[in-house]
């Protein structure tokens, strides 16, 4: 009874970012890209330092160096190759095409790939996305069976997505009726990434198929992290100092993030060790159900990227020395925020001692303070003024890896209390919860402390109204209907679904607002 | 030769040989051939040594000794007086040229002559006027005053006892037996001089002065003799003592000895000499030569007096006692006859210390061993310190470590099996290397330092300079520290604390264990927990009674295989039993489920019973947390955000909020169900703000818990179990580490109250999950009522068209049903919730306020943690939400 959780990677988007996902995790459990464990020895250069390093990591988890949790995200075929619980599907056999033939094609079930026949894909069209879905029902639908009879007491579903596309939003909009509809009782969880509303992007009906999909995120799945294009190209600009950002980039702090979010479940402890539990606390007031998340450090995982990141060919490996020139930019633009270090002068060297002091200076409290910055979220709320002050979070989990001396967690807490660093809804008792996870003994880093803050904050709504807005620009002109008005669900002009999904996240949009007042007991006790 | 002898007239001078061969006769006729014989030699010694002229009239003598013995002979019956009146005639009919200043000779020679026959010449026949009173005739006071009026013609006032006899008498008494003028009067118990001899005053005190010494010895010498004669009695150390003793006493002998043969070697002057030639050995020279045995006498015989009836470590306390002593030579002629007398403690302790041996059949050592103890007592009672037997000198915290080292091999020997065990190779291999430490180091070395001191004083030379840094005297503590003794004992205890600390953490995997403990009984290996706690769901779920330990057991199998546990180590995995606790008629299986981890020995010696029961207690409660947080966590999914319940209450709540604003609303319920909605999905909501208000208590308790409780705690411990170099502390860490753990876990007997308010809290918790449940069924039974009916009206409408009971009005009265069962929830899970939830806030508030109480035990954590409520609280009193 692992408490196994199935991931549905859908789309271009999806499938990049999860298999990004799957990539992390092999690394932290040690899995080779065949699926098989890495022997012993192999472990051994590593494992050693890591432990040397973490001095009580291993019983603050109370598991021995093997320790780790490989059951919940993948299973033992026959031959004791480990395969991920996931399947891939797609409408276009682009992506799919490219993962088989990478070095990841021995990892996957093949019988776990669904391409659509005709792979002309949804043409970024949620509707043509939503129908073709529903026309393969069958076939993914027994796809999912097949892996959960396949597993002892099964959590729940994690839905890796975009919701601006056709596949992954159309597909995965229709899949998370399905299987809200199917498995009830289970955890529907999504990583949905939301569109760079920045740039003028290539799909001009993002908006509407955002917002038909925000709805079914809405009403259909218990928990969403949402993962905005946006923050996440800012960061990968500002903070990983790469000019521009590609997918792949921004997909890998997706799946950093996604890798992070789940090692309470990966590695044990006292606490958080399922799903439920791990949501149950940031999720107060069912609607509120969407995630934001922040990481650190970023700026060391790019000079790690060389040893486990995907990003590796374009910072570490290539230009060293020009990937470590704006490194220091970078690093003295956030210095004064956390260190207090004189800004660093222009000399190589002395920007690496700056840089590995900045690596040792990853204390609990280092960390937790940077995560509620909201440079490092990666949600663009895009707010400022009054508006941001009156946003408040209404649940913080900090998931905090690595080597940490449990009273720090204390202090930290308390000094973040005593500065008011965090604005807490004032209708409930609301603060900081913090999971200690230990590190995977088998990616070393060079930073004692990360951190994944999952949090739950009112200013989320800025994105919906955004995307409201965006919607409306182009529903009063009724631009670019016509495609949609070729699927069974808005035939005849029959905008009702659209008026819907509308509606409800507007209402989505007046909870939040709700929740930042402090009377929204009393209003909902009405 | 001699003008005396030739005076004597009669008897040619020749004739001494036929006096001599007439002796012999007589003694051969009387049977006593053997000491004819003697006599002859004697005679034949006696003319040799004579023949420098030393002895002119022996004739004389031998004639008159003759004579007295035959008249003794022919009149047995008239005993001693009558010998005595004889020797007088004798003497005077012997002619007055028997000069009475003769007599000291004669006397002297009489004296030697007893001394060499050993006694079998009576002591009558020395016919001098002896002391003892019993020679006394109290029949002839007569002649007693003739004689007293004879003497004092002859001497005057200067008659006194010859002071050759006062020495010779000194000189016994000092050997315990009576002289002839000085005796042991035993109702005085003192030696007396015969108050009618003529002694001076001078020569009396004087003579008091040396028979102290007698009276001494005569202590001492009964002390020995009766621990010789009982020496079950003694123990060892009496009879080291009372050897050492001993060999004093001979010692002492062999002086008295000397002294002797040198009162015996005074050369028997003539007459005319007499005034010139003085004895050797006089009174006083004598009293300088006894003042040293003196001293020497009255320590023994005080340390005897001071020892008798002790035994082991309290005979060496009384030792060591006297031998705090000011004066420098009682300080050391003290010490090493305790050095002697701490031989055997020593023996016992090398045995103790290098092999774990008791040897002790006495009860004399500082260590008592305890009966009939069991292994994983072994430890803790097996062995004490008898603080009794402990002689001061060493100290306790040396004790308390040997007693360790040898409990330790006993320990390694008895409990841990082959691979712990204590060889004899180790043994002596310790023994070595501490021997081989140098001088100061085993206890061996101490011993044969010991008998080096023994011959040294022995030369009566024994001096305090003599007393070097690592003399065994200093090693036993006299006042120049401890050294060698601590540095033997803690050499040994640091050999035997590691090997046996080795065992532990290396062979029997003490860190393994408690690890286990942490992860299995402080539910540190969360995926076990919540696998065994959702497969033991069910049974928990039925009443107590009804639970079967062996089903419960197969679940805990179960959950191992379905966990990460299942790479654990079978053996600790084996270790894991289901306990069921002792339970009253209500309570359910929850309640009395305990995980329990069976320790054997050695490991049990740590965490022993009363250890392992405060672990259930540990368990039992954060079990009883951890059901709580899943219940909760439970509730939660069902009324998960997309789910049906929580589907109904937002569409309610939007359906109110869109009431608020204007007629009607677009949510797709018509207006006369809104009331019945909005009452259950208020219902709802407020269950859902209630299980978040609970579940925020929760997962902080549980923080607090896994931070400042069980790691912080445990990372204690571990830095401790690092340092600590021996099983006692060890223990100590331990016991302070479960200590700490209940205390901060609120368990402990100052919290109480605080434990019955929490348990009272979680207990609402449960109530709540209950409630929750049922409110889910509630919302569930409007959904698929309000289904069912449009599926009806769906069926009949697509048959009949109209249908039979009419479209509106079958709706509105479809809605009505509805609407009636979705009030009647409401307002019933309503009113459930909004007493709970009215209940646990007045409880959180008891519990808070109980926190700040708990003085002994920090909990500003836990207080900091849960502020958050205190802040809400506040709010929710000062602000607008105080209808709720």
């Amino acid at each position: 009874m692992p408490r196994e959780i199935i991931t549905l990677q859908v789309g271009q988007c999806g499938n990049q970012v999860g298999t990004e996902f799957w990539k992390q995790l092999c690394q932290e459990h040690g899995i080779s890209k065949q699926g098989i464990l890495e022997p012993q020895h192999q472990l051994g250069a590593f494992s050693s330092s890591a432990e040397k390093s973490t001095p009580g990591g291993g019983s603050l988890l109370g598991a021995s160096a093997g320790g780790d949790r490989k059951d919940v995200f993948f299973y033992q075929a026959d031959d004791e190759h480990y395969v991920p619980r996931a399947l891939l599907l797609d409408l276009e056999p682009r992506v799919i095409n490219s993962i088989q033939n990478s070095d990841l094609r021995s990892l996957f079930n093949h019988e776990n790939v669904f391409v659509a026949d005709h792979g002309g894909g949804a043409g970024n069209n949620w509707a043509s996305g939503y129908a073709q879905a529903e026309s393969v029902q069958e076939d993914i639908l027994e796809m999912i069976d097949r892996e959960a009879d396949g597993s002892d007491s099964l959590e729940g579903f994690v839905l890796c997505h975009s919701i601006a596309g056709g596949t992954g939003s159309g597909m995965g909009s229709y899949l998370l009726e399905a299987l809200n509809d199917r498995y009830g009782k289970k955890l529907l969880q999504t990583y949905s990434v939301f569109p760079n509303q920045n740039e003028t992007s290539d799909v001009v009906v993002q908006p509407y198929n955002s917002l038909l999909t925000l709805k079914r995120l809405t009403l259909n799945a218990d928990c969403v992290v949402v993962l905005d294009n946006t923050a996440l190209y800012r960061i990968a600009v500002d903070r990983l100092n790469i000019e521009n950002p590609t997918f792949a980039q921004t997909n890998s702090l997706v799946s950093t993030v996604m890798a992070a979010s789940t090692t309470t479940l990966r590695y044990p402890g006292y606490m958080n060790n399922d799903l439920v539990g791990l949501v149950a606390g940031l999720i107060p007031t069912p609607r509120c159900h969407f995630l934001m998340t922040g990481y650190t450090p970023l700026g060391v995982l790019e000079e790690e990227g060389g040893m486990n990141m995907s990003m590796a060919p374009e910072t570490g490996g290539a230009a060293p020395v020009d990937a470590r020139a704006p490194q220091h930019a970078a690093t003295s633009g956030h210095v004064p925020d956390h260190v207090a270090v004189p800004p660093p002068p222009s000399v190589q060297h002395a920007t690496q001692a700056l840089l590995r002091s900045n690596v040792r200076k990853t204390t609990v409290l280092d960390v937790m303070r940077r995560l509620l910055q909201s440079k490092n979220i990666m949600v663009s709320t895009n707010v400022r003024g009054k508006e941001s002050s009156k946003s408040k979070y209404i649940s913080i989990l900090n998931i905090i890896q690595g080597d940490v001396d449990p009273s720090q967690v204390h202090k930290s807490l308390q000094r973040i209390r005593e500065r008011k660093l965090a604005n807490f809804i004032e209708w409930g008792p609301a603060s900081i919860q913090v999971a200690l996870s230990r590190k995977s003994p088998y990616v070393k880093t060079a930073h004692r402390v990360s951190g994944l803050m999952m949090a739950n904050h009112t200013s989320i709504r800025h994105l919906f109204s955004k995307t409201v807005v965006q919607y409306e620009k182009l529903m009063r002109r009724k631009a670019f209907l016509d495609n949609y008005e070729k699927h069974a669900m808005f035939r005849d002009g029959d905008l009702s679904e659209f008026e819907d999904s509308r509606e409800v996240v507007e209402n989505l949009i007046d909870e939040y607002a709700a929740c930042e007042s402090s009377d929204y007991v009393k209003r909902m006790a009405a | 030769m001699s003008p005396s002898v030739s005076a004597a007239g009669g008897v040619a001078t020749g004739d001494e040989s036929a006096v001599a061969d007439a002796i012999r006769r007589d003694l051969q006729a009387h049977g006593k051939a053997e000491q004819a014989l003697k006599f002859a030699e004697l005679h034949q010694k006696l003319l040799r040594s004579s023949s420098g002229g030393a002895l002119a009239n022996r004739w004389a003598i031998l004639h008159l000794l003759h004579r007295v013995s035959q008249q003794r002979r022919g009149t047995p019956s008239s005993a001693s007086t009558n010998t005595s009146s004889f020797a007088w005639e004798g003497w005077t009919g012997d002619g007055s040229s028997l000069a009475l200043g003769a007599s000291n000779a004669s006397v002297s020679l009489d004296e030697s002559l007893l001394d060499m026959s050993a006694g079998s010449i009576p002591l009558a026949s020395a016919g001098a006027p002896t002391a003892s009173g019993g020679f006394w005739p109290a029949a002839a006071p007569s002649r007693l005053s003739a004689h007293r009026e004879w003497t004092e013609v002859v001497q005057g006032s200067e008659f006194e006892v010859p002071e050759q006899a006062l020495v010779r008498d000194v000189v016994f008494c000092c050997q315990g037996i009576d002289g002839q003028y000085i005796a042991y009067e035993a109702t005085a118990d003192a030696y007396i001089i015969n108050p009618r001899v003529g002694v001076s005053r001078a020569a009396r005190d004087l003579l008091r002065r040396l028979c102290e010494l007698g009276w001494l010895y005569g202590k001492v010498k009964h002390f020995v003799d009766a621990q010789s004669s009982e020496q079950e009695n003694g123990g060892a150390v009496m009879q080291a003592l009372c050897s050492a003793l001993a060999s004093e006493l001979r010692e002492y002998y062999r002086l008295i000895a000397v002294l002797e043969a040198q009162s015996n070697e005074m050369p028997v002057t003539s007459f005319d000499e007499a005034a010139t030639q003085r004895p050797y050995l006089t009174l006083r020279r004598l009293s300088v030569w006894l003042s040293e045995p003196t001293r020497r006498m009255r320590v023994m015989a005080n340390l005897a007096a001071a020892c008798s009836g002790k035994k082991g470590g309290k005979l060496l306390a009384a030792l060591h006692k006297h031998a705090q002593h000011g004066d420098p030579f009682v300080h050391s002629f003290t010490s090493s006859l305790l050095a002697k007398a701490s031989l055997p403690l020593y023996e016992m302790l090398a045995k103790w210390l290098y092999r774990g041996e008791l040897f002790d059949p006495h009860g004399e050592f500082f260590v008592t061993a305890k009966e009939g103890v069991k292994e994983h007592e072994l430890w803790a009672s097996g062995y004490s310190v008898n603080a009794s037997m402990l002689p001061p000198f060493i100290p306790s915290s040396v004790a308390h470590l040997a007693l360790r080292t040898g409990k330790g091999i006993n320990f390694l020997q008895k409990c841990c099996g082959s691979s712990g065990g204590w060889s004899a190779d180790e043994a002596s291999q310790l023994q070595r290397e501490l021997e081989a430490a140098g001088p100061k180091g085993g206890l061996a070395l101490l011993g044969s330092q010991d008998f080096d001191l023994a011959t040294r004083s022995d030369d009566g030379g024994l001096s305090v300079e003599g007393v070097v840094e690592d003399d065994p005297v200093s090693v036993l503590g006299l006042g120049r520290g401890t050294g060698a003794l601590e540095r033997v004992v803690s050499g040994a205890a640091r050999k035997v604390d590691a090997k046996l600390i080795e065992v532990l953490g290396r062979t029997f995997q003490f860190n393994e264990h408690v690890l286990a403990i942490k992860r299995y009984l402080l539910l540190g290996q969360g995926d076990f927990i919540s696998a065994l706690m959702d497969a033991a769901r069910a049974d928990l779920d039925e009443p107590a009674s009804a639970v079967s330990s062996y089903a419960l057991a197969s679940t805990v199998d179960s959950a191992i295989r379905a966990s990460c546990a299942r790479y654990d180590d079978p053996d600790i995995l084996g270790r894991l039993r289901v306990r069921m606790m002792p339970h009253a008629s209500d309570e359910v299986g929850w309640d009395v489920f305990c995980l329990e981890y069976v320790t054997t020995a050695p490991i049990n010696t740590i965490l022993t019973e009363t250890a392992m029961n405060r672990y259930l207690r540990l368990f039992n409660f954060l079990w009883r947390m951890k059901r709580v947080e899943h219940a909760l966590n439970h509730a939660w999914s069902q009324l998960k955000p997309s789910g049906t319940t929580a589907q109904f209450a937002a569409a309610a709540a939007a359906a109110a909020a869109a009431a608020g604003d204007a007629e009607g609303g677009a949510t797709g319920l018509t207006s006369a169900r809104l009331g019945g909605m909005v009452s259950l999905g208020g219902a709802v909501k407020r269950c859902l703000r209630l299980r978040s208000h609970m579940a925020h208590f929760t997962s902080h308790f549980q923080h607090y818990i896994m931070f400042e409780v069980l790691e912080e705690t445990w990372n204690t411990f571990q830095a401790a179990l690092g340092e600590a170099s021996d099983l006692d502390s060890v223990i100590e860490a331990h016991e302070h580490y479960l200590g700490s753990l209940i205390e901060k876990s609120l368990l402990g007997a100052r919290s109480q109250s605080l434990t019955r308010q929490l348990s009272l809290l979680l207990d609402m918790v449960l109530q709540f999950c209950a409630l929750a449940e049922r409110l889910h069924e509630g919302v569930q039974e409007v959904a698929s009522l309000e289904r069912r009916l449009r599926l009806e009206r769906d069926v009949s409408t697509k048959r009949g068209g109209w249908g039979k009971t009419g479209g509106s009005a079958g709706a509105a009265s479809d809605d009505k049903r509805v609407e009636d069962l979705a009030r009647s929830h409401g307002r019933r899970f309503g009113e459930d919730l909004r007493k709970l939830g009215g209940n646990w806030l007045a409880g959180l508030d008891t519990f808070m306020a109980l926190l700040p109480t708990q003085g002994h035990v920090d909990l500003r954590p836990l207080v900091f943690r849960l502020d958050t409520f205190r802040q809400h609280n506040n709010a929710r009193a000062g602000g607008s939400s105080a209808s709720e």
